[in-house]
């Protein structure tokens, strides 16, 4: 069976084989993944190109320290992460608040889709704002009485607005299930509403 | 949609804007997270974490960045035949941090990061200090292992490059009836039209006693240079090959090589 070509590499960088050449090139085929990741996380490129190098400077530091049992990029990813938490706390022991208002990344919508429901686009309208409190109480505690997995797939679309495919990744089930999830999610509150109205006076 | 889901949605709503769920001061470590979506924690552990998760928006976030590292778009990945110079400048600064952290052992401070702390420098020292005698040490050991011993001297050899040719690559030695064949490589970015090699004893009676100098020395695509010594110059020692490049009068270090020949 063929070797991971990346694994190969690092092989050869740890066997002290080309060790530039080779640390160039995984450097050179995981600097724009890493890049975007901070960009994403809301840091300027500028910085985000800063912590990147902080990245790849711990990986050539600890390359020896991989031992090939799993895929490179989820150690790679492992040590973006370590950084990336360690620079929201230095920013935060900073009290610099600008970066954590950033992080929370605009959701974006599937082609087609229409945006998660759940997600208020501006202030609560007056509609929303009659809903009575004890209403909500009743929704709150319809939720919690749902399946774990069909209440999380609900937060992760309605609250945190991710879509289908994403939820799907994150609770490592199919699209299909999320949708299927989701769908009797809602009739199933739906259904927990209506016997509350129809019991009310 | 009929009212009753329509009122579903709209009580979703007004959850999120209440901020009932707001994300957790606590986040599981990226390694229990990879390790989460490796499938590689007990059943329980899992649902801790997709408890988690739909309470945490970073925590998604970042298994989702996690994801995209493993199967990137290809916006996350070099574009092939184009010159990226944003990517070589990053691997010219690299390189320069590497190189101040090889010499300090300690990851260079970056302004924004400047550690002022005197007794960390002290530690950095002695750790460099450590590191150098431990580089020393495998290089003699790697010098040992790949030691030719097909005539009667042991030949041992070491190279600092100057450039990316790797020191274990970069000479190669053996004896001859008559003398002993040396071949130089050179990093492949450094390329002159001519070359000249100094060789010099570097351990006494005659420390830095010029013993050869070889000139009008070409480089052979996927040899190197390659140099005879005869038995009757070369007596065991050690000795220093300085490789030079020539453009012209012009002359440039190229590489240094150490050549031990034991008796």
């Amino acid at each position: 069976m063929e070797r991971d070509p990346i694994l190969e590499l690092i092989a050869q960088i740890q066997a002290g084989i080309r060790v530039e050449e080779n640390s160039e090139k995984l450097f050179r085929r995981f600097r724009p993944s890493v890049q975007s990741f901070f960009v994403r996380k809301g840091f300027s490129v500028e910085d985000s190109r800063d912590l990147t190098q902080d990245v790849f400077l711990r990986v050539f530091k600890a390359i020896h320290t991989f031992r090939g049992e799993s895929r490179f990029e989820r150690w790679l990813w492992e040590i973006a992460a370590h950084i990336y938490f360690n620079e929201v706390r230095r920013r935060r022991t900073e009290k610099r608040d600008g970066l954590e208002t950033s992080l929370d990344t605009p959701v974006e919508n599937d082609d087609g889709s229409s945006p998660a429901p759940g997600i208020p686009t501006s202030d609560p309208s007056p509609e929303e704002q009659v809903i009575k409190g004890e209403q909500l109480a009743a929704f709150r505690a319809a939720l919690q009485e749902l399946p774990d997995q069909m209440r999380r797939c609900c937060l992760l679309r309605y609250e945190k607005g991710l879509k289908y495919q994403e939820i799907a990744i994150v609770m490592k089930i199919s699209i299909e299930t999320v949708k299927a999830h989701l769908h009797q999610a809602r009739k199933r509150l739906a259904a927990r509403l209506e016997a509350k109205r129809e019991k009310e006076p | 949609m009929n009212d009753d889901t329509a009122d579903v949605d709209r009580l979703f709503a007004r959850l999120s804007a209440e901020g009932t769920h707001r994300d957790p001061d606590d986040h599981p470590a990226p390694e229990k997270l990879s390790a989460y979506q490796a499938n590689e924690l007990s059943p329980e552990e899992d649902s801790e974490i997709q408890e988690h998760l739909a309470q945490c928006t970073l925590c998604t976030e970042l298994l989702l960045d996690l994801q995209r590292f493993l199967d990137p778009p290809s916006e996350d990945l070099p574009r092939e035949g184009v010159a990226d110079f944003e990517t070589a400048a990053g691997w010219r600064e690299l390189r320069g941090r590497m190189g101040t952290e090889a010499k300090a052992v300690s990851e260079f401070p970056r302004p924004r990061r400047a550690a002022s702390l005197k007794i960390a420098y002290s530690l950095v020292a002695a750790l460099a200090l450590t590191v150098v005698g431990l580089g020393l040490y495998a290089v003699k050991l790697h010098g040992d292992l790949k030691a030719p011993r097909a005539g009667n001297h042991i030949l041992l050899a070491s190279a600092q490059t100057r450039g990316t040719a790797e020191p274990s690559d970069s000479i190669s030695l053996h004896e001859t009836p008559n003398g002993f064949s040396v071949t130089l490589v050179k990093p492949p970015e450094i390329d002159f039209p001519e070359y000249v090699a100094e060789i010099s004893r570097e351990k006494a009676p005659e420390t830095g006693a010029k013993v050869l100098l070889a000139k009008s020395l070409h480089y052979q695509e996927g040899e190197g240079v390659t140099i005879l010594l005869s038995k009757d110059d070369f007596k065991p020692g050690i000795y220093k090959i300085e490789l030079s490049g020539l453009r012209g009068r012009q002359s440039s270090s190229v590489a240094t090589y150490r050549l031990s020949i034991l008796p």
